[in-house]
């Protein structure tokens, strides 16, 4: 079953989707207008840019210290939390026991994050990960 | 904050407190990891940057989508190929993926 | 605008014009090419980085203005790292004047 509509069919995931890396392309399942969607792809993008650029920095200091590749992250809000696995994002409500199942279902399926981050945000949705974007 | 108790979270390596400016305040590593104090204190300062951005990304979603529930935030979590940082308010946690539970790790960090 | 140029500039110690995957095209100054290196690949992450923040705010402003972004300085107490476009240099604080070099920059990041 594809990702989104197996974390859609869990009770508490509000939406969950895909996004590319200019936050250009995206799709999605659940309770987002096309504009939400929209937004939260550039959100999404944002998150991974910066994580993976911190993750980068240290490596170059602490080689292998087991956090290269990043795999995701999670903003864990008041009532609602936002989390990422490679391309995929979900926005679940706060319920017990969701956060773990949610990660848990997303690392499964969407396997682990290999170290080109360009070729993985693509990687679904197509595009050229060679073309320069300025 | 009880560090030691941090470490009794699944898989927990490493437990953490740090400034708002994000300095590594105080810390408790497992023996036998590889994280040092200095390689802690590179990752407090990227949580802080990590908190505020996400604070801003969920006061602007607020704003201009209507939609509540993301503010006040509670907390931020890296996940890296084999281990991830969570933290919330000024205290961290690195645990290890396999055992990681990141629910009970938000709560604790969020009690102490 | 050869990076040469920008290097006769008061404070500019290193200049280095990079590729999107973070290669080094051209780099003068002394600085170690491991440090170039680093330079290059800081300098290119932390382009995306601004150019995601400068998105971010159009997106939740509203604001024309934001994006497409241009640049990044850094400032430290006695050195400052700054970008223009796919260029990065470092500048000594006491000797450079930062609007001249972020012309120059600009400038040559246009070519």
């Amino acid at each position: 079953m594809h990702i989104v509509k197996q974390l859609m069919a869990i009770p508490g995931v509000i939406a969950a989707g895909e996004f590319a890396y200019r936050g250009d392309r995206f799709s999605y399942e659940g309770a987002l207008t096309d504009e939400f969607a929209r937004m939260a792809s550039i959100l999404c993008r944002a998150n991974t840019l910066s994580v993976n650029m911190e993750s980068e920095i240290f490596d170059s200091f602490a080689e292998n210290c087991g956090c290269r590749p990043v795999q995701g992250w999670i903003v864990h809000g008041a009532n609602v939390t936002v989390c990422a696995v490679g391309n995929y994002f979900a926005f679940i409500e706060n319920r017990e026991e969701l956060l773990n199942d949610v990660m848990t279902i997303m690392r499964a399926k969407v396997g682990d994050i290999q170290d080109d981050l360009l070729a993985n945000l693509y990687a679904r949705l197509g595009g050229d990960t060679k073309e320069a974007l300025y | 904050m009880d560090l030691q108790k941090m470490m009794d979270l699944p898989g927990a390596m490493a437990a953490f407190t740090y400034t708002d400016k994000g300095d590594l305040q105080s810390h408790v590593l497992r023996e036998g990891t590889e994280l040092t104090p200095q390689v802690l204190d590179l990752l407090t300062h990227s949580c802080v940057a990590n908190l505020a951005i996400a604070c801003m990304e969920a006061r602007g979603w607020e704003m201009v989508t209507g939609q509540g529930g993301f503010q006040p935030l509670k907390g931020f979590s890296v996940v890296g190929l084999e281990w991830s940082v969570v933290v919330s308010g000024n205290c961290g946690v690195v645990v290890k993926n396999r055992d990681a539970d990141y629910e009970a790790t938000f709560t604790a960090l969020q009690a102490a | 605008m050869s990076l040469r140029k920008i290097l006769v500039l008061d404070g500019v110690t290193a200049v280095c014009r990079f590729r999107d995957d973070g290669v080094i095209m051209e780099a003068e100054g002394m600085l170690p090419p491991e440090l170039m290196d680093r330079l290059a690949k800081f300098a290119q992450w932390y382009r995306r980085m601004v150019s995601s923040n400068t998105d971010l705010l159009s997106l939740f402003s509203q604001m024309r203005g934001w994006s497409p972004s241009q640049g990044w300085i850094v400032q430290g107490v006695g050195m400052t790292v700054c970008s223009v476009g796919n260029t990065v240099c470092l500048v000594d604080n006491a000797q450079g004047s930062l609007n001249q070099i972020m012309q120059a920059l600009g400038e040559a990041a246009h070519e």
